[in-house]
This record gives structure tokens, sequence and C-alpha cells, in this order.
């Protein structure tokens, strides 16, 4: 990977809590621009990983950049750059949401104007005047991402953002963090022990399991890697033909036609046999182009955490 | 120039989280602030014919009281800062650009300095009212080894509540400092001078511990002829325990 890609970068980094070791020579690396998911169960070292990462632990042994700079030895220079969300904001007690934001956008140098922009940005402008502990939890994860996305940073780190969350207000928080992806094209990583939600958000994943990275990568990698069942996408001239065709093979397990397009699920392992089909028919003017969509990640964690724990 | 830039950003910041420490605890300043001032104003008004005679011996009764509300409200801000790292506010805070220093200079700021002004402040203000001819008379050696009694105090609570980060420990250990410690170095001071009538090394140390911990008590009791010189060891202490607190956060401070 080109070094000014990373934006954050772990090698063999140690962390300890006196006798518990949360993190052992944890080494990961993650591009600029994708939208990572750091899974693992809990008691993982998830929260350590990015707390670390922000500066507000110091690593034991190892080396750590963010955005090119050691975030323990220079937290406001990392700082200024990164936003964070924790996994249970704990917020001073009567606190209005419009004074915290007002000062942490102090804090980076920015005034009423940023505040209101990421107010806007994640639907709280109507609350800003309410007190925190008058916010429904829902409400609470959004100030979360607020206060984390203040100063526009590179990279933002959320921790757990839909932890304790209903359904409703989990699927808001999870297509927010989409829409940021998408329109401000900001690298995120988020943590989570909760698997399915994060496959329709995350283009790269690190696994992590009792304090050691035990597999990372973009999705498409793990899945050939880990032979688990994965989601193509195939622009074609003619897509009903090439459907068709796809349809009789053994390792397909689904079809959808587009205009232009087909989508084709896989059997696990089966990635080799559909790209070796797709190059064959490729003469004939069937395949424009072939893009990965996902690896199931429900599969790529049990392979991967599963067989580590 | 760069390291200017950063110097003045790093000044810029301290000044946003004291003012954001200000407008939290404002309340209890301006409670504070008021019991000190009505104090004061009466003790100067009633006082007054004494005090335009010999002004120390009026106000310092008075300032033995009063100190107390300016030292436990340095304890209540330790206090607080153990509250925010120990429950989980410092990490938001930390999450920005902030400093480890950063942030503890701003508690010192708020916690020490700003309470330091607002004292003095309400013992001058007073004075300057009636007559401002007066502050000449005030004794400022006096009003010095209050303030380093002040700064050893918050010296010490702070590095309590920043390696404890238990807001119950640090107000625990705010209160024995403040009301325990002198009284129990005076009762011994006493027992020692009773049993024996020659000045003994136990006497001269505890005098010597009185006289660094608590150099304005020690005024009050013994009326050096320096005040400013038997302060000076009392500020050297908290020079390097704030240091030392300093220097815990710039290596230790995790949240």
């Amino acid at each position: 990977m080109d070094p000014s890609m990373v934006v954050l970068e772990f090698v063999n980094v140690t962390k300890s809590y006196g006798k518990v070791i949360a993190l052992r020579n944890a080494s990961l690396s993650l591009p600029r621009g994708v939208l990572a998911g750091l899974l693992g169960p809990n008691g993982a070292g998830k929260t350590t990983t990015l707390k670390l990462a922000a500066g507000l632990l110091r690593r034991d042994s190892g080396f750590i950049q963010v955005l090119g700079a050691d975030p323990w030895a220079n937290p406001v220079e990392v700082k200024s750059r990164i936003g964070l969300l924790h996994e249970r904001p704990l917020y001073p007690s009567g606190v209005g949401v419009r004074e915290l934001l007002r000062f942490l956008s102090k804090l980076r140098g920015y005034g009423e104007e940023e505040v209101l922009r990421v107010a806007r940005l994640v639907g709280l402008e109507d609350y800003l005047d309410r007190r925190v502990n008058h916010l429904s939890r829902g409400y609470l994860q959004r100030l979360g991402l607020a206060q984390a996305l203040i100063g526009d940073p590179e990279l933002l780190l959320l921790d757990e953002p839909t932890a304790n969350l209903d359904p409703l207000a989990r699927r808001e928080i999870l297509s927010l963090i989409s829409t940021l992806k998408r329109d401000l094209g900001v690298t995120i990583v988020v943590s989570s022990h909760i698997v399915p939600e994060l496959q329709e958000v995350c283009d790269y994943a690190v696994f992590i399991s009792q304090g050691t990275v035990v597999a990372q990568g973009t999705l498409a990698e793990l899945g050939r890697a880990f032979l688990v069942e994965s989601k193509y996408r195939i622009e074609s001239p003619r897509p009903r033909e090439l459907a068709s065709k796809l349809v009789r093979e053994d390792f397909v397990l689904g079809v959808e036609l587009g205009d232009g397009w087909v989508t084709v699920r896989i059997r696990s392992g089966s990635s080799d046999d559909l790209l070796r089909f797709l190059e064959n028919l490729a003469p004939r003017g069937l395949v424009a182009k072939v893009e990965h969509v996902s690896s199931d990640l429900g599969d790529l964690y049990a392979k991967t955490v599963g067989s580590s724990s | 120039m760069r390291r200017l830039l950063g110097l003045q950003a790093s000044v810029r910041r301290i000044y946003a989280y004291t003012a954001y420490i200000h407008d939290r605890l404002a309340k209890g300043f301006a409670a504070a602030s008021v019991v000190v001032s009505l104090a004061h104003s009466m003790a100067v008004v009633t006082g007054l014919p004494s005090f335009a005679t010999d002004p120390s011996s009026a106000l310092l009764p008075l300032l033995m009281m009063t100190s107390l509300i300016y030292y436990i409200s340095i304890v209540y801000i330790a206090y607080s800062m153990a509250q925010e790292l120990g429950e989980g506010p410092a990490a938001l805070y930390l999450s920005h650009p902030l400093g480890r220093v950063e942030y503890l200079l701003s508690w010192f700021a708020a916690g020490l300095l700003t309470t330091s002004i607002l004292y003095l402040a309400s013992i001058v203000a007073p004075v300057l009212v009636m007559d401002p001819a007066l502050v000449s008379s005030v004794d400022m050696a006096v009003l010095a080894t209050l303030v380093f009694e002040g700064l050893v105090t918050g010296a010490f609570v702070f590095l309590v509540a920043l390696l404890t980060r238990r807001r119950g420990a640090t107000f625990f250990a705010g209160l024995v400092y403040i009301l325990v410690v002198p009284l129990a170095l005076s009762i011994v001071a006493a027992i020692v001078a009773a049993a024996v009538p020659r000045q003994t090394l136990v006497e001269t140390l505890v005098k010597t511990v009185f006289m660094l911990l608590y150099p304005c008590k020690y005024y009050a009791i013994e009326r050096p002829t320096n005040a400013m010189a038997t302060s000076m060891p009392s500020a050297l202490l908290s020079l390097v325990l704030l240091g030392s607190c300093l220097v815990y956060a710039k290596r230790k401070l995790e949240v």
C-alpha cells in the first residue's frame, strides 16, 4: 500500500491495563477513504484500539501513526484532524447541546456557524436549546456524531455507534454514517460486535479477537482469502443472456438482473470459479466490467474471529 | 514563528476551556464570592477605627475565617476535576484538540488563579470603597502568605485528584488537609512545648512542617518578622507539586 494513502497504522502495538493485556502485538493499516468495520466480540480490544488511535491512551510498546503523526506524542496535531465518538459518551450533567457544541467548536478554532453546520448534518438543529440529559438515546448518539464532525475531520473513529439503540434509531445512525462517507469522503472506522448491521455500510474490515488482529482487508480480499459467500456486480451489454448462463452454474446462489448489469451471489470459495467463468465469456462481448460488491461479514467473522477464539 | 503560533493557539485553547469550567461552576463561584465579599465588607465597616491604626491585626482573625471558604473553593474545583476525569466527560473534551497539559493548566487557572483573584479582590474592594488610601496600609505580606497557603493546598488536592480520579477521595483529602492536619500539628506542638520547656528537635520539626504547609496560619501564630521569607519554602513546595501534576499529565494522563 502507498504509505501516503495510509491514514492509520499500528505496528506490533501492545497495551495492557495492569495485568490485563488489551492489545497484544496488534498490527493494522487503514487506507484513506474506506469505511472500515472494526469487528470483534466484547472485550476484544476495539475500544482500546480506537482510544490509542485518538491519543487518549499510551501504548506499552509498538508504533502508532495516525495521519502521519504519533497521536500520544502529538495529541493536538492528530486530534485536530480526527473526530471520535465514544462508546458511551458521558456528558456533563445539565449542559445545553448548543453550549457543549459551541465550546468544542471553539477548541478547534470554529464559531457558531460550525455548531449549526454539524447540527444540521446529523439532524439535531431542533434540539440545540435542549439540555443534554433531556435527549433520547438516539439523539444523544446524533450529538456524539455532531461533536465528532466538528471541523470536518479527515478520519472519523466511531466506537459502537449503534449500541443500546432501538432498531429504528440504529438504522438511522447507520444510514447517516453511509451518507457521511458518500458526501464528505471521510475515512471512517466503525467498531461493533453486531456484525450484520455493518454488512451494508463497510467496504473494509479489521477483525480483532483477544487483543490480536486476526484478519484485515477489503471485503473482496477477505472474501477471496477466507472463501466466503460473496456478491459481484457485472456490467454487460446483454445482461439477460449473461444471467441465463450464470444461473446454470453450481457455484451461483442467486442472480439479480438490472439495466445493463447483473448482480450475482456466489457460494463460499467460488470467487475464482466465477472469475474464470467470466473470463471465458469476455471474448463473446458479454462482460464489460466486474466489480466485487460485498462478502458476507457474518461468514468472515465466523471464519476469522470464530476460529481464533 | 511556527512555535509562536502554536503557543498562541495553546493559550487560546486554555482560555476557552478555563472559560467553560467557569461557566459550569459559575453558581459555586458566585455564592462563595458573595459570602466572602459580605464578610470582608462587614469587617471593614465595623473595624474601621482599629483598621486605620493596625490593619493587619484588625483583619487577620477575619482572614483566617474567610480563607477557609477560599481553600474549600479550591478543593471543590479539584473535586470537580476528579469527577470529570473519573466519570467520563474528560475523555470527551480530550478527544478534541486540547492537550493533556493544556487540560490541567486550564483547571489550575480556574482553581488557583481565579479563586485567588476573587478572594484578594473581595478584601481589597471594600477597603478601596471606604478610603483608597487605606489600601497602602494592607499588609501585602499577609495576603501573600494567604495565597501561598492556597497554592500549596490547591497543588496538593489537584495531585490527589489527578492520581485517584475519585471525587470523594479528593474532597476527603482536601478537608483533612485544611481542617485536620493543622489542628493535629497544633496539638502536637502544644504537647511537646508543654512537656519539654526547651525547644526540641520535634518542636522545630513540627513548626517547620507547619510553616511549609500553612504559611498563613504559621504567620498568625508565630508572627515572624519577615512573612515573605517564611512563605518562600511554601511557594517552592507548591511549584514542585504543580510541576509534578504537569509531568504526570504529560506522561501518564490516560482517559
